[in-house]
């Protein structure tokens, strides 16, 4: 994967003292707010529709994309970033509305609709691939690189802001999801889609509140990533990791979801620090078979209803 | 060992804070029809789901001629000779009626793969027999004439008749029927009263009947047990339950909201 | 003249490995993103069978297959087992692709990284190609029509009404996984030693969604329609160099559309008459042989069994 070569510069190995293991964990744990945050927006179209959005990493690209650009154009940071989380929005929405929603009105099977979210990745991805070009750009005007220093401690600044960025996020929606209404009308959608149809919830609406949910979250993703390592047309493969960590922290289950991206996140962390940051990627994979092996419905299996 | 083809004990089941099903001792002997009614959302199709292993019961035994099923795989709970037919219609929609039947007659191979890619003497020897017993069955139900009919495309009552048929395919002892009038006229359920009545003197099989229909399952059941919001309402034959007042004040109270 | 035969020998290599992914995704109802892996695996092991062992071409194809199906049991029996969505083996799957390519690309020895392997001779020629592509096809049809092939269409049609009849859901995924695993990995070795010389970035992840596009576009729940669309589609970016540029963004809006309208792909569920497919084989990527195409019949359950 092209992002290892990357990550690789953070750790020169050597001293594998006490500081370092604080700096990888807290490295890991901002790689692993950035995977949880995507298994959320992942998990969360997951549990209330039960199918895979695997368009989902296409936003991400797209909306690094524009903030990348909008910064170059001219824009300060945080206005690109703005642009980026609306454009994520609006395309995350656009997805739902001319593709998902009319397949799931012709009750297709999940088969269909995943080779729909196929289509479109591919679609976009390779399109941006043939206009802009595949190679990598550094995110523009921000220097995040430079590490702060606590105590003998180096830890990057990118992924303190990460970290932060990302537990406030995580924060928001669970009080929004928890405390509001819409927020209810998304549990009781997740609890069973057909049921909550009945009880007078409009599930078109709870539909474009979770994708706009989802599209954030992808366009942050995406400007973390690519501030911490670049801006590229198949950045969005990333979002596999969002799937895996979905997967290991129970498919449907958002709070498994954040786990399971934290976990991730620290384990290949530590496989870049001390094995090799090559293999990286191969270790997510492979706890990710560990996982359907010995706990095949995840840490924390979404609790099934009668749904015959 | 009991006398029982099918027996539950204390079944019980939860979803999240619900209970579906509580307590539910239940008992079929051979050679029976049993009804099972009660009130929408009194736990039926719960209880076939968890006889067929679909889901897992929370508490409680279930025994099928006389072995625990209770965590047996469904098919493997089907092979030993249990089968049902499904509320919302479930059969293969996109395939003839003929297919859906050989698909199920055919559920074990009886050849290796190599031979059936091979397609050896014997494959086509047995995909012939196959294709006249798939036949057979249909003509039973009397769907003889929609074999090439894509099975979607049939009218919802030949479709209730060829879910029968593909259940009756796996040579059951024990059928669980999950409301086979639904959605059918006066005439279609004489209809399938005889055909119910058919099967099950013709063939020996014990049937579990859950059904909306009152004619229906008065007039076909030999035991009634009542459902109301998971539990045990009632039990007798036909007459006993019909005049149990618990019974009569859980189907009026329930009346309005019935459609 | 060579160039035609070496546009028909990729196409119908092409056709090899769509057909295997056909029974996985369009019969079973399985989605892979990652038989790319299969189509290295087999590419492979058959390179280094031949190369540093001395196995016969012949026996490389065969092993290559094996092999695939192999690792295919390992990545696939946990995820069937689970018997949870079919979300988790698409996922499974996705993974399995990258991880094949990784350990690869990164292998020095025997694999050779990044550079591959060369030095082996062009063994696959068009008549090898020809005559796997009719026995895939020979053999294939008399799969789907067995048994095993029926529980794949119950599998895929409904999966919790098939199962309480009795079919064995986890083992009818798992041979058709292994089926597809056979197919994809002898195309990959074919394909090997087609071009006398392999390398991870040959097989790029973009190979799955090539092998995808012939199956969701030659129709789910058919073979003959996707040995056509392979077919096609193989030769398609020879002939045309901007749609070999623009080829997945074109597939990738098609795949929208056929969903949106017409999921069930150029042919749907039916097959075309087996007959003319053999006979007119060597025709048959003219397409022409389409408008013949006859319902299945059901009656005599096809025409094969004469």
């Amino acid at each position: 994967m092209a992002c290892s070569c990357v990550a690789a510069h953070l750790f020169h190995g050597g001293d594998f003292g006490m500081s370092v293991v604080i700096q990888q964990i807290v490295t890991g744990l901002s790689i692993g707010g950035v995977y949880a945050l995507l298994a959320v927006g992942y998990a969360l179209i997951y549990s209330v529709f039960d199918f895979s959005n695997f368009a989902f990493g296409c936003v991400m690209m797209v909306s690094a994309f524009v903030a990348y650009y909008s910064i170059l154009a001219g824009c300060s940071v945080a206005m690109g970033i703005a642009l980026a989380i609306a454009v994520g929005i609006l395309f995350s929405v656009f997805i739902e509305l001319i593709a998902y929603r009319p397949l799931r009105k012709k009750n297709t099977s999940r088969l269909f609709l995943m080779i729909t979210g196929i289509g479109i990745d591919m679609a976009v991805t390779n399109t941006a691939v043939n206009l802009l070009g595949a190679n990598y750009r550094p995110f523009p005007n921000v220097s995040v690189t430079e590490p702060i220093m606590m105590g003998n401690i180096a830890v990057g600044k990118i992924d303190i802001i990460a970290l932060i960025v990302s537990l406030v996020a995580l924060g928001i929606l669970w009080v929004f999801l928890e405390k509001t209404k819409p927020g209810l009308a998304i549990r009781a959608s997740a609890y069973d889609t057909s049921t909550a149809g009945i009880m007078g919830i409009n599930v078109n609406q709870v539909s474009i509140i979770v994708f706009v949910i989802s599209g954030v979250v992808a366009a942050i993703a995406g400007i973390f990533f690519g501030m911490k390592y670049a801006i590229y047309p198949s950045m969005g493969t990333v979002s596999t990791k969002a799937f895996i960590a979905s997967v290991i922290g129970g498919l449907g289950n958002l709070e498994g979801a954040v786990i399971g991206g934290i976990i991730l996140g620290l384990l290949e962390t530590f496989v870049s620090g001390y094995i090799s940051s090559t293999y990286r990627d191969l270790f997510s994979y492979g706890l990710l078979i560990l996982v359907l092996l010995f706990m095949p419905g995840g840490l924390l299996a979404k609790s099934k209803s009668d749904k015959l | 060992m009991s006398d029982f083809l099918l027996e539950t004990k204390n079944l019980t089941v939860r979803f999240g804070g619900l209970t579906a099903v509580e307590g539910l001792d239940f008992q079929v002997k051979k050679g029976q029809i049993v009804g099972l009614i009660g009130p929408n959302g009194a736990g039926k199709t719960t209880v076939f789901n968890m006889i067929t292993g679909v889901i897992p019961p929370t508490e409680g035994e279930i025994f099928f001629k006389g072995s625990g099923i209770v965590g047996v795989r469904p098919d493997r709970i089907a092979r030993r000779g249990l089968s049902r037919t499904f509320q919302n219609i479930r059969l293969f929609e996109k395939i003839s009626a003929l297919e859906n039947i050989v698909i199920t007659l055919q559920r074990e191979p009886g050849y290796s793969l190599v031979e059936a890619f091979l397609r050896t003497k014997k494959v086509r020897e047995i995909d012939t027999e196959i294709q006249k017993r798939a036949y057979d069955y249909l003509e039973l139900v009397g769907l003889r004439e929609y074999a090439d009919s894509v099975a979607g495309s049939l009218p919802y009552g030949l479709q209730r008749r060829l879910e029968i048929a593909r259940a009756l395919a796996t040579e059951p002892e024990l059928l669980l029927l999950d409301e086979p009038a639904a959605g059918m006229n006066n005439e279609e359920c004489d209809s399938l009263i005889d055909l119910i009545r058919n099967i099950h003197e013709k063939k020996g099989i014990t049937i579990v009947l859950i059904e909306h229909h009152t004619d229906v399952v008065v007039n076909l059941s030999d035991e009634i047990y009542v459902l109301n919001l998971g539990k045990l309402l009632a039990h007798g034959d036909p007459h006993a339950v019909q005049t149990n007042e618990d019974v009569i004040r859980a189907y009026l109270g329930q009346g309005r909201k019935n459609k | 003249m060579q160039y035609f035969g070496s546009v028909l020998t990729l196409a119908g290599i092409n056709m090899i490995m769509v057909i295997g992914l056909a029974v996985l995704v369009g019969y079973t109802g399985l989605f892979s993103m990652g038989h790319a892996g299969f189509m290295m695996i087999g590419a492979y092991t058959a390179v280094i069978f031949y190369k540093y062992l001395g196995v016969p071409f012949a026996v490389c194809i065969l092993l290559s297959g094996v092999f695939s199906v192999i690792i295919g049991l390992v990545i696939g029996y946990p995820t069937m087992r689970s018997r949870l969505t079919g979300d988790q083996f698409a996922i499974a799957m996705m993974g399995f692709g990258e991880a094949i390519r990784m350990i690869v690309s990164n292998t020095e020895p025997v694999f050779n990284g990044a550079l591959g392997i060369s030095g082996f001779p062009k063994l696959t020629s068009l008549w090898v190609v020809t005559l796997l592509v009719a026995l895939g096809l020979i053999l294939m049809f008399n799969f789907i029509k067995s048994a095993y092939g029926k529980n794949c269409i119950a599998v895929r049609e409904q999966e919790i009404a098939a199962e309480i009849m009795g079919v064995d859901i986890v083992k009818t995924k798992v041979i058709a996984l292994a089926v597809s695993a056979f197919y994809v990995g002898v195309g990959g070795a074919l394909f090997a030693f087609y071009m006398t010389f392999i390398s991870p970035a040959m097989i790029a992840a973009s190979k799955s969604s090539d092998l995808l596009a012939g199956v969701v576009f030659g129709g789910m729940g058919s073979i003959s329609g996707p040995a056509i669309a392979g077919g096609a589609l193989a030769i398609l970016p020879e002939i045309l160099r901007a749609f070999s540029t623009w080829r997945l963004v074109i597939y990738g809006v098609l795949f929208v559309v056929v969903m949106l309208f017409k999921p069930e792909g150029l042919l749907g569920y039916r097959e075309i008459s087996f007959k003319p497919v053999i006979r007119f084989f060597g025709r048959l990527f003219g397409k022409k042989t389409a408008a013949e195409s006859v319902k299945t019949d059901n009656r005599n359950g096809g025409d094969a069994d004469e």
